[in-house]
């Protein structure tokens, strides 16, 4: 049934990216709902970083002190973010091949796939139907930030229709194969087990010129998570010098020393296990109730923000 | 003293009576006197003879025009302007009793033949490259551009040598701001003593420091032309037959001219296995470091067995295995390059086979790590630019240490920093990573794929004619 919720959760983050698009002018942020947002994604990032450095850990780092792994992700953020703002716009383009090069890799597993897995469908738990739904979304974490740089688009510019639907196709196939994939390599109690179904199947695989695939992914999915990074810093980055600010390089270099320091905190087996198993709860709250709270409140003031673009 | 003789002297200071500085007095018309004066190391003596015969007459038969010729001009003296004139190899002769000073412009050019770079070999195509001479160099761009669309600008470096320099672009073809940006440069250049043309790419390039050039070097004409036509600006000097080229993308240093001299496929292959030697070039032994220091588990079992029983009998880190022979590599190559061509090729015989077969009969290096090192070097000599090539060979240092120490992770360090430093360049204030970054997705298969020059018209086929009734009984139409 994960399949389907995810789906579903995917026609709702299209539905929630077209209300974006319709209504992006009122996401005015006064200074409290910056803060807001500010710390939001500050802890966010710092429980995302003190994640990575689990995961590299666990399966390829194990000897590595988590200060040093935290504290290169934290500083080729910091490079990017006193780059110029088209560098972190564009360093995504750099995961175009590694999506590519995890597709193909995925693709070794098709002979060892059991689509049967797939069903039976069972929509009479309520419970586990919304809990599916409330992870399946979660997928589309950070699509507030939509709002925050939809702005500094050209004004002539209009993304409904096709470009979001082609943004949206993209990353829902995406996720969509890694979900089908999951399911029909696993039956649900192995499942269970597996706390990380993607890398489970791919160190599965036997294929002649190398033994382990799923070390090549996790090195893949380092690159595109210090990409979220970056991107993430960069909005805070965005917000924060709304307003102009004296000794601005100072103050993001300051900012990095804070995201390198806090993780160290957070990266217990505990701490982990917990933040996995809340955040797509309060991702709820700052992604889809509270941009559209500020939308509406906005409208009905009839305060707009000011485009940029 | 009279007047003659004290110009004489003067002229004499101020070319600090140096041994090729000639000056003479000569009669001139009606019994007076003229100072004929010039470089003799730069001068062509019968030339000059032969168009003063020519004005003697004029003056004898008292021509109006008696100084009007294609290569003399006839202007007021003024010293500064003499100087200017003797350095650039005219002729001069002073008139001290109208005040005036005809200048002829017989040079005596040194410069070579424009036979083809030795650095820059092509199979196919022309053969022609640049000279040291700017008058040769205009001369095969104009042969083949047959357009006053070619606009040449000229201005000069150096305030103490002041050495001639042409920039060229062609007009309607290259962007306003590419020309604006270049000329702001230009006129902000601030050197004394102008000698060599890597100067020159000093002051115009946007980031010095970066490891990647940022202005193309050439000494083919071809490809200057090339160049000019897709809207670039070209930088030609008096004294090196290195065009300079800008704005570039890091993808216009894989570019060869016998990409598109051959045919559409052959070309676009071979470009394509030069994009790739740059990833082994610069990656290949930081990944094999990271393997056998970290990763052996990512090995098949039958080569982990192998590798392992080769490498357990070297003493050293795989570090500082391929840094012993990354650093003989070097030295064989920058011995090679200062040695007689001859003794050249004698070097490469001694450092490649000798030294590599002993340094692994001796135990100091692995056998997998001398194929890892020679398929490196081999990949860094396929781009056809001699600066990125150099920068190539450079840059897998940094990326050896990163994976030593940290394995694929440093490796995703490296390039993560490499990637933002690319995106962050600019070439004459033009993203160097264009067509990636800025992602331009219809023009990124040029990065990789020569296509044909025109796109083939619809043609009837041999066997199923088109059904035309003029030709349906059969006749000729």
């Amino acid at each position: 049934m994960a399949w389907v919720l995810f789906i579903v959760a995917a026609i709702w983050h299209y539905f929630l990216l077209i209300f974006f698009e319709r209504y992006y002018r009122y996401f005015y942020l006064n200074t409290f709902f910056q803060w807001v947002y500010k710390i939001y994604w500050f802890l966010m990032l710092a429980s995302f970083i003190a994640y990575m450095e689990f995961v590299l850990a666990s399966w390829v780092l194990p000897q590595t002190p988590e200060w040093i792994v935290i504290f290169f992700i934290v500083a080729l953020s910091l490079y990017a973010n006193l780059s110029r703002p088209e560098t972190v716009i564009n360093i995504g383009v750099m995961l175009i091949p590694l999506v590519f090069i995890f597709i193909i890799f995925l693709m070794l597993a098709v002979p060892d796939l059991t689509w049967t897995n797939l069903f039976p469908l069972d929509f009479t738990n309520k419970k586990e139907i919304i809990q599916g739904f409330i992870h399946g979304a979660f997928a589309f974490m950070g699509a507030e930030m939509f709002l925050i740089f939809r702005p500094f688009l050209q004004k002539e510019l209009t993304l409904k229709g096709k470009p979001i639907f082609i943004y949206q196709l993209v990353i829902f196939v995406f996720y969509l194969i890694s979900v089908l994939f999951s399911q029909m390599f696993f039956t649900i109690e192995e499942i269970k087990l597996v706390p990380e179904p993607i890398i489970y199947i791919l160190k599965s695989q036997e294929v002649t010129f190398v033994k382990r695939l799923d070390i090549f992914f996790v090195y893949i999915w380092l690159s595109w998570s210090i990409v979220t990074v970056m991107i993430v810093n960069f909005t805070f980055r965005i917000i924060h010098f709304v307003k102009e600010r004296k000794r601005p390089k100072l103050q993001i270099i300051v900012y990095h020393v804070l995201l390198a320091i806090v993780p160290l905190f957070f990266v217990k087996f505990r701490v982990i296990e917990f933040m996995k198993s809340s955040f797509h709860y309060i991702f709820l709250i700052f992604t889809f109730l509270l941009p559209i709270l500020i939308i509406f409140w906005n409208k009905w003031r009839g305060k707009e923000c000011i485009e940029k673009g | 003293m009279d007047k003659v003789e004290l110009m004489m002297k003067s002229l004499q200071k101020a070319f600090n009576h140096s041994s090729d500085f000639t000056v003479r007095q000569v009669d001139w018309r009606e019994g007076t006197s003229a100072i004929l004066c010039f470089y003799s190391s730069l001068v062509d003596a019968k030339e000059v003879q032969r168009v003063l015969d020519t004005i003697y007459a004029r003056l004898d038969t008292n021509k109006p025009f008696w100084s009007e010729t294609l290569i003399t001009t006839l202007e007021p003296f003024s010293l500064p302007l003499a100087i200017e004139h003797i350095c650039n190899g005219e002729t001069l002769i002073v008139i001290p009793e109208s005040g005036e000073m005809l200048s002829l412009t017989v040079v005596n050019q040194v410069q070579r033949n424009p036979d083809e770079p030795n650095n820059e070999h092509v199979l196919r195509g022309s053969h022609e490259g640049l000279v040291e001479g700017l008058e040769t160099n205009l001369a095969l761009l104009r042969k083949r551009i047959h357009n006053p669309a070619l606009v040449v600008k000229s201005f000069s470096i150096g305030k103490e040598t002041n050495t001639k320099a042409y920039y060229l672009y062609i007009d309607g073809v290259i962007k306003p701001e590419t020309l604006d940006e270049i000329e702001k440069r230009i006129d902000a250049i601030n050197i004394e003593y102008f000698y060599s043309v890597g100067q020159l790419s000093d002051e115009l390039e946007d980031s010095v420091w970066s490891p990647f050039p940022q202005l193309l070097n050439t000494e083919r004409p071809d490809r200057v032309v090339a160049n000019l036509v897709e809207g670039k600006v070209v930088l030609l000097t008096n004294i090196s037959p290195t065009a300079l080229i800008a704005p570039v993308t890091f993808f216009s240093f894989y570019q060869s001219p016998d990409d598109y001299n051959g045919r559409v496929l052959v070309g676009s292959f071979y470009r394509i296995v030069r994009l790739m030697s740059f990833l082994a070039a610069v990656f290949l032994p930081a990944f094999y470091i990271a393997i056998i220091s970290f990763h052996f588990e990512v090995l098949p079992l039958e080569l982990s067995n192998q590798v392992k029983s080769d490498v357990n009998e070297i003493p050293y880190r795989p570090l500082i295995e391929a840094l012993i022979l990354e650093i003989i590599m070097e030295l064989i190559r920058e011995s090679s390059i200062r040695l007689p061509q001859s003794v050249g090729q004698t070097i490469g015989i001694v450092g490649g086979l000798v030294i590599g077969d002993a340094i692994v009969s001796a135990g100091l290096v692995s056998n997998l790590m001398v194929i890892v090192v020679a398929l490196t070097a081999i990949s860094s000599y396929v781009v056809p630019s001699v600066e990125l090539n150099t920068s190539i060979r450079m840059l897998r240092f940094p990326f050896m240490l990163l994976a030593s120490l940290f394995g694929f992770f440093g490796i995703v360090i490296g390039v993560v920093v490499l990637l933002i430093h690319l995106i962050n360049l600019s070439s004459l204030k033009q993203p160097y990573f264009a067509p990636i970054v800025p992602f331009q997705p219809k023009e990124l298969y040029k990065v990789f794929v020569r296509g044909p020059y025109f796109k083939p018209t619809v043609q009837v086929t041999t066997f199923s004619p088109p059904k035309d009734n003029s030709v349906k009984n059969g006749d000729t139409p």
